[in-house]
């Protein structure tokens, strides 16, 4: 490529970065989603798989708990079979026929906690089902709580959210679903990027008796750093199919890190990871994220072992160009 | 300067596509097929066509597939038509088409089509970024970076308005002919103020000047109005743009006046870190 393709490709490439300018803004996702929860507002976190999205609402519940503020806590997965009936009301059938029903998040509303304390509804996956249908009315009563109550579509019931309800999403953007959510149900949350974070990776993974002799633990974090720079600059998948610090971390070992178990861990989750948004069997694609050798090695014995790991990992150290 | 070696204003003409609403809906299709082949799957491009036109409500082909038995040809395919709307606005890696690579939505593209993109932001980055050289048209590139220069043609629009109605609310819009007579040279023809200097200058004088109507700029600047206008910051008043008296955040349902103040923000030059 001549040296003006290369500076116009540097050029587009600056422009056209967009998670760098999120993460300038929320450089601190637990702060924002701790600031969103003082206010009640609905928030949804969003990045890509395996960067504790989960973890950072633990937390909060953790926080609210120790503050004494928190009344109740409720956690639905949505899935593709995940309905309106399933989450605000409907008709179940019975031996005898069919019987009234009110939906998780309506029965959840219906009894909030008194004396100031906050109650917590959280959404995991919450792209994974049409959420305007399964919202329903509840995206109307989501805006001005102290004074909306709207009629439910199926008996007619007065239905509001609590004021002191806290609603929380989770949304994986690796997973092509997310572009299905409408303006309707975008405008009413707030958005908290939650990206993949080296420090938060060291600290899980120091809390592990590191038995690897081949190399640190600040290489393997250099490693994570690199895979995910590669991933963010590649043109068929970019920074939102980055790999969160949870798939680096073995935890089959029962306390203890081997050279054997985090090369395991390496094949079983990271490449196969990465090969699915690549495509099975795209050998290229591998050998451009990692390196040749272990691009070959798993594509045609689905193996990895652990000393063309280890010189991977190494590579990342020396190679001082990303 | 005769017309001939104007620096070249690039800008995409279809500007029924531009707008937030449209571009987001399209990126959303298009997050769904993101990394398919562009040089094999016809039908992935045909099934891409029919859900553009479900989100938009638009036909993204050129009006030119003929009836009959035929329903694709790759003269008017999607992106031999349309590319550039989406490469102008950072939205597809351009690269992907030189070398008949793979459809790859850039950051921009993924983030507005998985809706974390305002349409308020979406339009501050777009007048903010939107710079010559622009890296998705060569031969812009190439002209630009050859002279050493560097433009933001519609930052620098705003910026002669938000002079032009400093000095008074009576002369606060221009002509696509003002506009072209007396800034299209820039840079070498001065910043925003001096432009809007001369534009007040020549109708103080009366307001007649000689203009000679250049395809290559006059509708360029006249696509680039028309995308201003569709932005919060700008509105047609008949043929003339001028700065947006009553902002209109949809987003919160309410109306405010403009504050010259943030979209001189938006019209600064941008930072060394900055995008």
């Amino acid at each position: 490529m001549s040296g003006i393709e290369n500076d116009r490709n540097i050029e587009f490439l600056k422009k056209s970065s967009y998670v760098q300018i999120e993460n300038t803004y929320f450089a601190d996702p637990f702060n924002e989603l701790l600031g969103a929860a003082l206010q009640n507002f609905p928030v949804i976190l969003y990045g890509p798989p395996g960067t504790g999205k989960t973890r950072l609402i633990s937390l909060l519940i953790e926080r609210l708990r120790a503050d004494q503020c928190l009344g109740k806590y409720e956690l639905v997965q949505f899935h593709r079979k995940f309905s309106y009936e399933d989450f605000i009301e409907g008709y179940v059938p019975t031996e005898i026929g069919f019987s009234r029903r009110d939906g998780i998040f309506k029965e959840f509303c219906s009894t909030p906690s008194a004396g100031g304390l906050q109650d917590v509804f959280i959404i995991d996956e919450i792209n994974r089902t049409d959420l305007a249908s399964t919202f329903g009315e509840v995206l109307y009563a989501l805006e001005d709580r102290s004074t909306r109550t709207v009629k439910t579509a199926h008996f007619g019931d007065e239905f509001n959210i609590p004021v002191n309800l806290l609603l929380i999403g989770t949304m994986n953007t690796a997973d092509k679903s997310i572009a299905n959510i409408d303006f309707a149900v975008r405008r009413r949350f707030r958005f908290i990027p939650v990206f993949p974070d080296k420090f938060e990776l060291l600290t899980w993974i120091s809390e592990f008796d590191w038995q690897v002799e081949e190399f640190s633990i600040s290489d393997y974090i250099r490693f994570f750093e690199r895979t995910n720079l590669r991933i963010s600059g590649s043109k068929q998948l970019g920074s939102h199919m980055q790999l969160g610090q949870s798939l680096f971390v073995p935890t089959q070992g029962g306390g203890a890190i081997t050279i054997e178990e985090i090369t395991r861990n390496f094949r079983d989750f990271i490449l196969t990871q990465v090969e699915a948004y690549l495509g099975f069997g795209n050998l290229q694609g591998l050998a451009t994220i990692f390196n040749g050798l272990v691009a070959e090695e798993f594509i045609s014995r689905r193996q990895v072992n652990s000393s063309a790991f280890s010189a991977l990992v190494n590579e990342s150290v020396t190679d001082k160009s990303e | 300067m005769t017309s001939k070696n104007l620096p070249p204003w690039q800008f995409e003409a279809f500007r029924n596509f531009l707008s937030f609403e449209m571009l987001q809906q399209a990126c959303a299709a298009l997050c769904s097929r993101n990394g398919i082949s562009l040089s094999r799957a016809e039908k992935d491009l045909r099934y891409l066509n029919d859900s553009l036109l479900a989100r938009t409500g638009r036909e993204w082909t050129p009006d030119r597939i003929p009836g009959g038995n035929v329903v694709w040809q790759t003269e008017g395919s999607l992106f031999r038509n349309k590319k550039r709307v989406f490469t102008g606005f950072y939205l597809l890696d351009p690269s992907a088409f030189d070398d008949l690579g793979v459809l790859s939505l850039t950051d921009f593209g993924q983030a507005l089509g998985l809706g974390l993109v305002s349409s308020n932001e979406f339009y501050e980055r777009i007048v903010k970024t939107f710079e010559f050289p622009h890296p998705a048209y060569r031969e812009n590139w190439e002209w630009w970076t050859g002279a050493n220069l560097k433009l933001r043609p519609l930052a620098l629009i705003l910026e002669v308005l938000i002079y032009l109605s400093e000095f008074s609310s009576e002369f606060a819009g221009i002509s696509i002919a003002e506009m072209a007579h007396f800034g299209g040279a820039t840079p070498m023809n001065g910043t925003g103020p001096e432009i809007a200097k001369r534009i007040l200058e020549s109708r103080m004088a009366g307001g007649s000047f000689s203009h000679t109507r250049s395809d290559a700029l006059d509708r360029k600047i006249g696509d680039m109005f028309g995308f201003l206008a569709m932005t919060p910051f700008a509105v047609k008043r008949g043929s003339e743009l001028a700065l947006n008296p009553l902002r209109t955040d949809a987003e919160n349902s309410v109306n405010s006046w403009l504050s010259v103040e943030a979209i001189k923000e938006i019209v600064a030059p941008l930072t060394k870190e900055g995008l």
